[in-house]
């Protein structure tokens, strides 16, 4: 065992445990709580794959926003007191077999291919690359998508203001 | 430090599946908007840990997954924004 390995071990398990918690707590600030970690651990593993942009972004954005969201949403609709109820039969019965049925199909399927990687020589992942990259109307930018990501996210912004107004006016 | 040598691209792909199902368990097994909308951002963030191990394994030549991983960023952030509103 190297060292990479023992990090990418604990972050595995970390993940996979909370994770598991996260879906089975029936307290939903524990679940959102359970939550974050797992979204730690897995700016963890950005960082072992050298990510250092994706890591940050993971960090501020889901831990420090979604996650901080999910609770004021959970504080707001005053649910912070009551215990989820315990699933149905048939839904646990329906949900793990799923789980567990799909887990062991695509494990057969990954394990039976073979990925190849390409031959090229790996490119940079400092700032001054994504930024080009990230802004670049060539064939290696992504000028398009960035532009159309932000109108989803106006439409989404309307949209809820949309949903959220009070409607005796 | 040569991550391809110590973790193959399999284990990383088994975490994802492995989160994504319990994602998916998450939301079939609970009634509940919020408890669903964590149940979709496991799954959501199980799919993002594929985009940047395959950019980082298989084409570290383009910042590919990078990106797409960035704009599922702004998928999630909409998709959480739309769900509050909702629940309020």
């Amino acid at each position: 065992m190297t060292g990479p390995k023992i990090i990418f071990f604990i972050l595995a398990a970390c993940i996979v445990v909370f994770s598991i918690l996260s879906v089975t707590s029936r307290r939903i600030l524990r679940a959102a709580i359970f939550l974050l970690f797992v979204l730690v651990a897995m700016a963890g593993l950005y960082y072992m794959m050298n990510f250092q942009f994706l890591a940050a972004v993971q960090l501020i954005l889901y831990a420090g926003g979604i996650v901080v969201l999910i609770i004021f949403s959970i504080l707001l609709t005053s649910q912070i007191n009551s215990k989820l109820d315990p699933p149905k039969i048939s839904h646990l019965i329906a949900g793990v077999t799923t789980a567990v049925g799909g887990i062991v199909l695509a494990a057969v399927t990954i394990l039976q291919y073979t990925f190849r990687p390409t031959a090229e020589s790996a490119i940079g992942t400092d700032m001054r690359t994504i930024g080009i990259q990230l802004l670049d109307t060539q064939i290696t930018g992504y000028a398009l998508p960035f532009e159309v990501i932000s109108i989803l996210l106006l439409a989404a912004l309307v949209g809820s203001i949309f949903i959220a107004r009070k409607h005796n006016t | 430090m040569n991550l391809q040598a110590e973790i193959p691209l399999d284990y990383m792909i088994m975490l994802s599946t492995i989160v994504f199902f319990v994602g998916l368990l998450g939301v079939i097994i609970r009634r509940n908007l919020i408890s669903m909308l964590m149940g979709v951002e496991l799954m959501l963030n199980a799919v993002n840990i594929n985009f940047v191990a395959f950019n980082h394994y298989l084409f570290p030549h383009r910042l590919e997954g990078h990106f797409f991983r960035i704009d599922s960023d702004g998928h999630s952030s909409s998709r959480s924004r739309h769900c509050n509103s909702v629940n309020h």
